[in-house]
């Protein structure tokens, strides 16, 4: 028999090399429910089905938002992970069906594997009013024979934003009974909305609610979120709507251990430390030996992997059931992990932020974090994926040795205190934009003097009739382009068209998933190993045209990484004053990426074994980015190699703590440092964002500055290594012995510099 | 009122290039052609005036619709629509819907145009006005393609769709039936023009290929000059005479194939396919019988072949069936293999032959793998390695069991 989490969690108190390394211990109290009252006129059937349930008495949370939506009030709810946040649409919507049979709702979920969880949900719920409720799925797994039968007969059409977009909307003639009747809209895990896929949405819910507005509905929102700082503004931005926010959790939690561990240091003056990841094969492998059901997330799919051989290999651990879990596997894979986790059977699961969306698993005991996610909020929800009802539960942060993990173990007031970050979306993106104009306009022509988002409207839908889009007659302008259908070209995922998809030909030819066309040509290129369950596969093509990679598994010691040479050139400056240099700037620009090499790298200690070139396509994008402006002078009092030096320094820390002010990943953003700029004429730092046209980043890290420099310079300054480390400015092998001095150096006249230009 | 460009060459309006007439009704204005053709006129074999008297109980069967049974050709509309597309959805189009009946001695086809999509309302109106005197309508492929598109535009017209209040007779799956395994489906297609081609020996003489209809009708559009659209107006009117031709041709074909010799005998095997999916399975062993007293292609023989040994077999009709079953188990490939099956099991299952339904097991079974093994069904390895097994514990024991009745 093992141990309890109590009783692991007491251990761990007092082992002092164990307390030495944690930066961080809160222990948050168990907390009773609170319950609310059912609005009155909720039918007898209903409270009978929620009795069938095991429902007596709602949450507080729940009765409020029932109240609220049934007053007819948009709703957002914003409860922690496992409150019963389904039911508090749930709720509302099935009792408006039972009073008005005909009525309608369509519920949106971001992922299909979440929308079947809920659904099983509502089924059960349904089931016990003993009422003819029917609930559909309608995504592309619908067979086409039930199709006709969902369209016409479906009081609850549960589907996905994608299927909204390309299935639904362009063919709304088809679902005229749902838009006539349309009620309800629920649109579940709100904060997955953020960034490019979030303005895609506000875009598709702009063109829902014009169709149904031809149709003479006007349905409701209902909205749920994992807990970020503007669930209400979120939910404004998307749907144009104002929001009525509860936030206030009634649901009952057991004991709950939060602790932030920083691994030792092994080496000072290179400033390493000892791995992230093999500082959490052991936690996990401690609450595993103990037969607790534990959970660790890793934050790429390479970590994933690594982590999950490992855990897999430990002797001590045969015999239980460890599962990997991420974006690249398929569909089925991934239930069998779900339903595994959910009985029991599977004791540990290794996972990317394919398993954060609220995906029922049941609550688990412990969680292992190896790497701090990205933001404040996704901690949070990870962390939540551990805390039963009852019983105490225990998670933790490794950090690894990157900037940004080091700032957050280092500044616990930061990560306890702060708020969670907001969530951006930028609507009126012009390529977002301009997108669903076409899409919209394909629906249904638009009017003079309709609004679509923003007043510009009628000289964008000019604009398109000038291009041969659309015609213009009178005041109406119709679609006008031969045998097309502009929602396919139109991915609200990653803004372009298709993923590239990977087969393998190892036995029979089968597809073994996919990547994004953003991805791929660093993921997937020819002779990269690509990791999959635990298992190695060797690319033998890339065919670009075909976007499929042809993958072969093998078994070898190392892994690949590949670069890629990235350049800009600013096409329009936003900054409002025209002066320059400044110490800031902000503007579109226009970025290429060309694929260059990668690196075979041992697995065991990250060697370099070998290198290869990658023969890929330039990729061209328009977006926004933010700058760091230097003065000219710099480079006659530093020198030229120290600037070189601080400049590459400073992009490295700013790049990697710039999501403490967005709520966004590393990744969305890019890096270009230019020792002369030819756009300022000056020493340059670039951040741009990774989508076309941008979905705001730029503009918030312009505004957060100063704040943005000093946070840095902070990090830099507290860091125990000597001469520059990857946790700081990056390795002094790169870089030379006073990088640290360097970059300081650029971020303070950064700072100076925009501080003596008094307009700014 | 035709403008001249600054090149000489004349932009023509559509009542330059077409003859027709704008009509006016509460929703605008739009543009109205009508072809009238003579009843005495043929196409193929068929005069026009003839096919009014086509039997709407034999339509039905074809049709596989027994709403059809009532039909009368002097309350069906034929119809067909020109579009700005195939790719569907809201943003398509129907900008020429011709329809089709008989009147006073001729066959009618009026066609509604509209001119930009500002007069689509109108065109939809009326459209809508005439749908309301017929019954029953007759289309190519309207089931998943006109009357969609139609429904569609009715209902962003804000004009209540009548279609699904006409009988509808798709002849795009019924001639699929009837002529799928004649020799010229596989040589050109069983689209609307092969059809036209191999049934009617009717030779357009000029004639829009379908996929430049709709850039033709947008150059309209953004140049204003017609010119172009004599053509596709021609083509709308040479589909609707097509239909109504070949609703001449299945009534002929359902009410003669009896007669040997006047129905090609791969259209006499697909009727008899049409009446074994309805289960008159009298019917179809009468159909498969006279088409393979024609001379038939091998391959197709054998397939009719095998499926009025099904027939039989269904009937009790036990020697018949093993005859065929014989004769193709001689020749090679899925349906030998088959075939060979349905000895096996009325070997075992009839008379007891163990020894010889095993022979006929393992034939099936080197015949699949040939064709290696289908997926699932009886043909499938697993099923024929089950049965094998089967065979071979049942010959044991049959074989201890005579044994030890000789020990007795």
């Amino acid at each position: 028999m093992g141990l309890t989490p109590a009783q692991i969690v007491e251990r761990l108190a007092s082992d002092p090399q164990f307390s030495s390394r944690v930066t961080a211990w809160r222990f948050v109290e168990p907390r009773e429910a609170r319950y609310g009252v059912l609005p009155a006129n909720v039918a007898p059937s209903l409270v009978e089905g929620l009795r069938r349930v095991g429902i007596d008495r709602p949450y507080i949370h729940q009765a409020e938002a029932a109240h609220r939506t049934l007053r007819g009030e948009d709703v957002v709810v914003v409860t922690g992970t496992a409150s019963g946040k389904t039911l508090c649409y749930n709720l509302p919507v099935v009792q408006t069906i039972l009073d008005h049979p005909e009525s309608r709702a369509l519920y949106l979920f971001p992922t299909k594997a979440l929308s079947q969880d809920q659904l099983d949900e509502l089924h059960s719920l349904v089931e016990g009013t003993e009422a003819d409720i029917k609930t559909f799925t309608y995504d592309g797994d619908t067979p086409t024979q039930a199709r006709r039968a969902v369209r016409r007969a479906g009081h609850i059409v549960v589907t996905n934003p994608d299927m909204l977009h390309t299935g639904i909307l362009p063919h709304h003639t088809n679902w005229t009974r749902l838009f006539e009747n349309l009620r309800y809209i629920v649109i579940d895990e709100l904060h997955y909305y953020r960034g490019v896929f979030g303005s895609h949405l506000a875009n598709v819910l702009r063109r829902l609610l014009r169709i149904c507005d031809f149709y003479g509905s006007r349905p409701s929102f209902i909205c749920s979120s994992a807990t970020i700082a503007n669930p209400g503004e979120l939910a404004r931005r998307l749907t144009g709507r104002e929001f009525s926010v509860v936030d206030d959790d009634g649901s009952p939690r057991g004991e709950r251990h939060y602790i932030l561990y920083n691994p030792p240091v092994v080496n000072r003056e290179l400033g390493i430390r000892r791995s992230a990841i093999e500082e959490s094969v052991k936690l996990a492998s401690l609450f595993l030996g103990n037969d607790i059901q534990t959970l660790a997330f890793a934050r790429s799919r390479v970590d994933t992997e690594v982590l999950l051989s490992k855990l897999q290999s430990n002797p001590d651990l045969t015999g239980r059931r460890i599962n990997g879990y991420r974006g690249g596997y398929l569909p089925a894979e991934r239930r069998a992990i779900e339903e595994g986790l959910r009985t029991g059977e599977t004791r540990g699961v290794v996972a990317t932020n394919a398993l954060e969306l609220g995906i029922d698993i049941g609550q688990l005991e412990a969680v292992v974090l190896c790497g701090y996610p990205g933001t404040v909020a996704s901690t949070w929800q990870r962390f939540g994926r551990a805390g039963r009802r009852t019983g105490t539960s225990v998670s933790v942060l490794v950090a690894s040795s990157s900037p940004l993990d080091q700032y957050i173990v280092n500044n616990p007031d930061y990560f306890f205190g702060a708020p969670v970050e907001s969530g951006l979306v930028n609507p009126d993106n012009l390529f977002i934009l301009n997108s669903h104009l076409k899409c919209a306009a394909f629906e249904l022509p638009f009017e003079q003097g309709e609004r679509f988002g923003v007043s510009t409207t009628d000289s964008m839908l000019d604009h398109l009739a000038g291009i041969g889009v659309l015609n213009k007659l009178g005041g109406t302008w119709h679609w006008s382009v031969a045998d097309d259908y502009p929602a396919q070209y139109v991915n609200l995922r990653t803004g372009s068209i298709d993923n590239v998809v990977i087969i393998d030909k190892t036995r029979t030819p089968k597809v073994l998933g996919e990547v994004d066309t953003f991805a791929a040509p660093t993921l997937v290129h020819t002779d990269a190993i690509y990791l999959h369950a635990g298992r190695q596969y060797h690319v033998e093509k890339l065919d670009w045209e075909e976007k499929k990679a042809y993958v072969r598994e093998v078994s070898v010691e190392h892994y690949t990484d590949a670069s890629r040479n990235v350049r800009i050139s600013v096409l329009d400056d936003f900054a409002s004053d025209g002066s320059r240099p400044l110490g800031r700037g902000w503007g579109e620009v226009r970025v290429t990426s060309l694929p260059t090499i990668f690196k075979k790298l041992r697995l065991s200690n990250h060697d370099n074994v070998g290198w290869g070139k990658i023969d890929l396509p330039q990729q061209e994008m328009h977006t926004t980015a933010y700058w760091l402006t230097l003065p000219v002078e710099l480079e006659r009092r530093m020198g030229r190699p120290a600037v070189e030096a601080g400049l590459l320094g400073a992009a490295h820390v700013l790049h990697q703590i710039a999501p403490i002010f967005l709520m966004c990943d590393p990744r969305d953003l890019g890096k270009v440092t230019e020792i002369r700029s030819p756009f300022t004429d000056a020493p340059t730092v670039y951040l741009y964002e990774v989508y076309p046209g941008g979905v705001g980043f730029s503009e918030l890290l312009y505004r957060a500055h100063d704040d943005l420099l000093s946070r840095a310079s902070e990090l830099i300054n507290a860091c125990p290594c000597d001469n520059g480390c990857p946790s700081c400015v990056g390795p002094p092998s790169m870089l030379g012995r006073r990088a640290k001095l360097h970059a300081l150096s650029v971020l303070q006249h950064g700072t100076r510099e925009r501080a003596a230009t008094p307009s700014a | 009122m035709a403008s001249i460009l600054s090149n000489g060459s004349s932009v023509r309006p559509i009542e330059a290039v077409v003859p027709g007439r704008f009509v006016r009704n509460r929703h605008g204005v739009f543009y109205c052609a009508q072809v009238d053709t003579p009843n005495h006129e043929r196409r193929g074999g068929i005069r026009f005036g003839d096919v009014l008297q086509a039997r709407g109980d034999l339509i039905a069967i074809a049709g596989r619709d027994a709403e059809l049974t009532g039909l009368d050709v002097r309350n069906t509309v034929f119809v067909d629509t020109e579009t700005t597309g195939l790719a569907g959805g809201t943003g398509t189009y129907a900008f020429l819907v011709g329809l089709g009946f008989f009147r006073d001695g001729h066959f009618v086809v009026r066609q509604y145009f509209m001119r930009d999509q500002s007069e689509e309302k109108a065109m939809m109106f009326a459209v809508s006005e005439a749908l309301r005197r017929f019954d029953w309508a007759v289309t190519f492929n309207g089931r998943s393609f006109d009357f969609p598109l139609l429904t569609t535009r009715f209902i962003l017209s804000r004009i209540r769709p009548r279609l699904d209040q006409l009988a509808h007779f798709d002849l795009l799956h019924t001639c699929r039936r009837i002529w799928s395994r004649a020799p010229f489906a596989a040589r050109i297609g069983l689209r609307l023009g092969s059809l036209e081609s191999a049934l009617l020996a009717h030779r357009r003489p000029t004639d829009v290929p379908s996929w430049q209809v709709p850039e033709i009708y947008f150059d309209y559009l953004r140049s204003g000059d017609a010119k172009e659209l004599r053509a596709v107006f021609a083509h709308n009117v040479e589909d609707i005479l097509s239909m109504v031709s070949l609703v001449g041709v299945v009534d002929s074909v359902m009410g003669s194939w009896r007669n040997p010799g006047t129905v090609d005998p791969h259209a006499v095997a697909g009727i008899g396919r049409i009446h074994e999916m309805d289960g008159r399975f009298d019917i179809a062993a009468e159909a498969y019988s006279a088409a393979l007293a024609e001379s038939l292609q091998p391959e197709t023989a054998a397939r009719y072949a095998f499926a009025l040994s099904i027939i039989h077999k269904r009937h009790g009709d036990w020697t018949k069936a093993e005859s065929i079953w014989k004769d193709l188990a001689e020749g090679k490939g899925r349906l030998a293999a088959a075939a060979c099956v349905e000895l096996a099991k009325y070997l075992e299952h009839r008379l007891y032959d163990f020894g010889r339904a095993y022979f006929y097991c393992m034939s099936a079974d080197g015949l699949a793998r040939e064709v290696s093994f289908p997926m699932g069904g009886q043909l499938s390895e697993w099923a024929l390695e089950h049965r094998a097994n089967r065979l071979r514990r049942r010959m044991n024991a049959a074989h201890m069991a005579a044994s030890s009745d000789r020990a007795s």
